[in-house]
């Protein structure tokens, strides 16, 4: 048995998509190319074969509707509009540092960190809020929703294309799968927002010399240079020179002239600030959602209760029935003979000697009729023969009608018509609660037959 | 590897062979066909000697087989059989008994009237336990009592079965007492037509127990088969779920001005809706039950070329299932799909604060964009109104029922018409009215299934379909 590969996401996808297209648009679909798949027989049901197979199908009839393309579509759109999210990113974030150098070679360290850093850590902090609280409306921000509307559009008449966006759009942007998908495009957005940024400023500082000054409105003004500490330790902890409390408090706005040392001071801690809390951990988080789409798109199961499914897996995984005869019947397709009703109205003969096959206490004999003797086994059967051989008077034998006449039945029947010398009668008595066949009243007559009782001698109630 | 066949090894060696035996007609196949869930084992009728081979199946627990059931003709002479091996005996006295009854098998002409029973012996003499089916409706007369007799002289195991139970209690309850005369007091019910599973669990637990040496696979196949069993009942009750909320969803928009012949096209669109949905449930349950359409068709269950005979708007129905007949919701009026804007305009107004940052906004318009668009335009929405959503609950509860409790020998008419002892589950009410509010659910996604809301639903739904008390 050959061991069936783990599946792909994409084909699961897939396998929705067409789960989609053929819930509302199957007549447009041509299956001659699955006509000839066989029902896969197995014991018992098992998920990756049958995924295996519904794959199969689908790659069969995405070739001959040539779908290819257009269930491809959606995740082309997708990642276009994820470049054009980046291409925004990008410009953003060179706007927003090439804003912050003014006309007059002077360097705003703190309003370029706000711009920078700033919007990046609100929108860090909703996007962890939002995993956390498994909000996703907060964790994907603006850019991730547009670009996971664009390629879903909902339409009134839907079109197979409109139907593939659809399954695609819902398989791999909702869910487990969707959210780690948006989230990975929010870093990457964020990721080039801030590369786009330092690299423009990187290319800034390397053509141009800056000072460097900040201030500040409404803070007290030892607020920036404590500010400027507490975010400076780790980088001194990296051997990088940051501007010690001096520089500093020479670099407020309007102080004047600075040396080339706090400006290299400065230009080491706003790239150093600007890599360890922007960069760095949006390039942590990004592997780390990358990490869990494919984890989760690994996790991504069909859910197979849907009708689509069930339909599917009856044709496609029947159950199989291993039997087979060890013992054959020497005399098998040979069908009984075909047997007459008897005429109806048969009137019970008179002086008749009554005896019962079997009978239970609710099964009764007509009025006009005493049994003598009820056969229930050998004891009784032996005296029932006793008592044929010295009886005058036709024999008249009654059996329940409802039920079965065996091998067995018929044999004692055979055995008390031979021992009669008279005409042998046969009656088929009725219980009230037992309603009777009319298969089992022929199993009656062709014993008769069987046992030489003339049709025109079966009495039926 | 290739496996070479030893003919004096069996390849299933270690596979316990369990024979099913019996009088004629007391459902032998039957159990076979119930055991495996499957129609198609062996050929059953109403008939003596509708068995004449001996035919084997087996069972298997993730695809490891477990055990062989054999299949053997009914014994139908057991009077003629009982006399040939007490000369036998007598022509043999030094023999024990076994090799009596091989002696016995091993001279047996094709021809001779006693083949078929040979047969049955042959095939009990090769098999480690035997279920000696009984059929409770038949008296107590000797011709079985004979038939216990031989089948001890095999020496192996034995567990009678009592089949036909269901309304036959008296019947019963003197078979007991007969055989508890013979000293065989570890019985079983089973019946084949009345199925249910904890009388299948009893069945390999009573084999379990008795031969001892496959308990451990045994145990497994018991597992395995309540897994599967559990799985099955659940499949049956979330296709059932999905057919409610597939209805409950629904909607249908209707014109604004008072058109009568719109208004009836829109009725007649819902009403096609509904009946096609009830339609592919009910084929959806067959399969998943394994009963086919085809069997559907010879087992008279009320069903035509897969489609319902009974119509559930025709006027009778809803007086079965002692629902109002007189409610003109019963006709597919319209009952207003009545959205909460309050919560559309909640979560909108708390969006658009969140959404220059979040963007949240979006998916709330998404949400209720077509409500406040029908809203100020006016509009009207058509959907299945609170009774036709009780009937097809009621109505599939029952179905669903009466499949987790057919066997695959039951030949009898499925009648799926009154449902009166079936209940709505509690917060009924509460339950459709969520599901009205959210026509998005109406097709299955990935984000419906994902909304605790809507889990919680299905969760209710699918506990109160399988709930049987």
């Amino acid at each position: 048995m050959s061991v069936i590969k783990k599946h792909k996401f994409a084909d699961l996808v897939h396998i929705e998509q067409l789960r989609k297209i053929e819930s509302n648009k199957a007549k447009d679909l041509s299956y001659a190319s699955i006509k000839d798949m066989q029902t896969h027989t197995t014991n018992d049901f098992s998920y990756p074969d049958f995924i295996h197979r519904l794959a199969t199908r689908a790659k069969r009839l995405i070739q001959d509707n040539a779908l290819e393309d257009r269930l491809r579509q959606p995740q082309q759109q997708f990642v276009r509009v994820s470049r054009i999210c980046l291409v925004v990113a990008a410009i953003l974030g060179g706007l927003a540092a090439s804003q912050a150098v003014s006309e007059s070679s002077i360097l705003n360290i703190y309003w370029l960190l706000a711009v920078l850093l700033g919007f990046n850590t609100i929108s860090l902090l909703l996007w962890i809020s939002g995993i956390t609280l498994n909000l996703q409306s907060l964790s994907s921000g603006i850019a991730a929703q547009l670009a996971s509307w664009l390629p879903y559009r909902e339409k009134k008449t839907p079109t197979i294309a409109s139907l593939a966006s659809r399954a695609w759009w819902e398989s791999c942007l909702t869910g487990d799968v969707g959210k780690w998908r948006i989230s990975v495009l929010t870093h990457k957005f964020w990721l080039t927002y801030l590369t786009a940024g330092m690299g423009l400023l990187i290319l800034l500082m390397l053509a141009k010399q800056y000072n460097f000054i900040w201030g500040t409105t409404l803070l007290p003004d030892s607020s920036l240079p404590r500010l400027t500490h507490i975010l400076g330790t780790p980088l001194e902890a990296m051997g990088l020179k940051i501007p010690d409390d001096p520089q500093t408090v020479a670099s407020r706005i309007g102080a004047g002239k600075q040396d080339a040392e706090t400006r290299g001071a400065w230009a080491n801690f706003l790239i150093g600030s600007l890599l360890i809390y922007g960069i760095l951990p949006r390039l942590l988080l990004l592997s780390l959602s990358l990490v869990m789409q494919k984890w989760s798109e690994y996790r991504f199961k069909l859910d197979l209760y849907l009708p689509y499914y069930i339909e599917l897996r009856q044709r496609l995984m029947a159950r199989e029935l291993k039997a087979k005869v060890i013992d054959a019947d020497p005399n098998a397709g040979i069908k009984p003979a075909a047997v007459a009703r008897p005429p109806e109205n048969v009137s019970i003969p008179a002086n008749a000697q009554a005896f019962g096959i079997e009978l239970d206490q609710a099964t009764h004999w007509p009025e006009s009729v005493t049994c003598r003797l009820n056969i229930i086994d050998q004891q009784s059967h032996d005296e029932a023969i006793a008592l044929i051989k010295n009886v005058k008077g036709p024999l008249l034998l009654g059996v329940a009608a409802h039920r079965l006449p065996d091998r067995g039945v018929q044999r004692l029947i055979k055995e008390l018509v031979d021992s009669t010398a008279e005409k042998p009668w046969l009656i088929l008595l009725n219980k009230p609660s037992a309603p009777v066949a009319s298969a089992r009243e022929f199993a009656w007559f062709r014993l008769a037959e069987a046992c030489s009782i003339p049709a025109e001698h079966v009495i039926t109630q | 590897m290739m496996i070479v066949s030893n003919p004096n090894r069996p390849d299933n060696y270690s596979l316990l062979n369990v024979a099913v035996v019996g009088h004629t007609n007391t459902g032998k196949t039957s159990l076979i066909r119930t055991m495996l869930r499957s129609t198609e084992f062996g050929v059953i009728e109403d008939a003596a000697g509708t068995t004449r081979h001996v035919e084997q199946a087996a069972i298997s627990a993730d695809n490891e087989p477990i055990l062989n059931l054999y299949d053997t003709p009914g014994l139908e002479d057991s009077r003629a059989l009982a006399a040939h091996i007490r000369k036998l005996h007598t022509k043999l006295k030094s023999l024990p008994p076994v090799q009596i009854l091989e002696h016995f098998v091993t001279r047996v002409s094709v021809n001779d009237p006693l083949e078929q029973e040979a047969k049955v012996i042959r095939q009990i003499l090769r098999s480690d336990i035997l279920l000696y089916i009984i059929d409770v409706r038949e008296p107590f007369l000797e011709k079985y009592r004979l038939e216990l007799d031989i089948l001890t002289q095999s020496a192996k195991p034995m567990i009678p079965v009592f089949n036909f139970i269901a309304g036959h209690n008296q019947e019963l309850a003197k078979w007991r007492q007969h055989l508890a005369m013979y000293n065989i007091h570890a019985t079983l019910e089973f019946d084949t037509v009345a199925f249910t599973f904890e009388a299948e669990k009893r069945l390999y637990q009573k084999i379990q127990s008795l031969v001892e040496s496959h308990y451990t696979p045994l145990q497994k196949l018991i597992d395995h088969r309540a897994k599967l069993w559990n799985q099955l009942c659940l499949s049956g009750a979330k296709r059932v779920t999905e057919l409610i909320v597939n209805v409950a969803c629904y909607r249908e928009s209707k014109a604004t001005q008072n058109n009568r012949i719109a208004d009836s096209l829109t009725e007649d669109r819902l009403h096609d809706f509904v009946r096609k949905a009830e339609q592919r449930c009910l084929h959806d349950l067959l399969s998943i039950f394994n009963f086919s359409e085809k069997d559907v068709a010879i087992q008279k269950i009320p069903v035509s070329n897969g489609h319902w005979q009974l119509d559930i708007f025709a006027p009778g129905i809803l007086k079965a299932y002692g629902l109002d007949v007189g409610s003109a919701a019963a006709k597919g009026a319209a009952a207003g799909a009545g959205i909460d804007l309050m919560v559309g305009g909640m979560s909108l107004g708390a969006a658009s604060a969140l959404g220059a940052i979040a963007g949240a906004g979006w998916s709330t318009f998404r949400r209720y964009g077509d409500e406040i668009k029908a809203t100020v335009q006016g509009a009207k929405w058509q959907c299945a109104d609170e009774i036709t959503l009780q009937i097809l609950y009621l109505r599939q509860k029952h179905l669903l029922k009466k499949l987790m409790h057919r066997g695959h020998a039951a030949q009898d008419t499925m009648k799926v018409d009154t449902a009166d002892t079936e209940k709505l589950p509690d917060n009924w009410s509460k339950l459709t009215s969520a599901l009205r509010q959210n026509p998005a659910w109406q097709e299955p996604t990935v984000t419906r299934n994902n909304n605790p809301q809507y889990q919680e639903i299905e969760a209710r739904l699918v506990g109160a379909l399988l709930d049987e008390g």
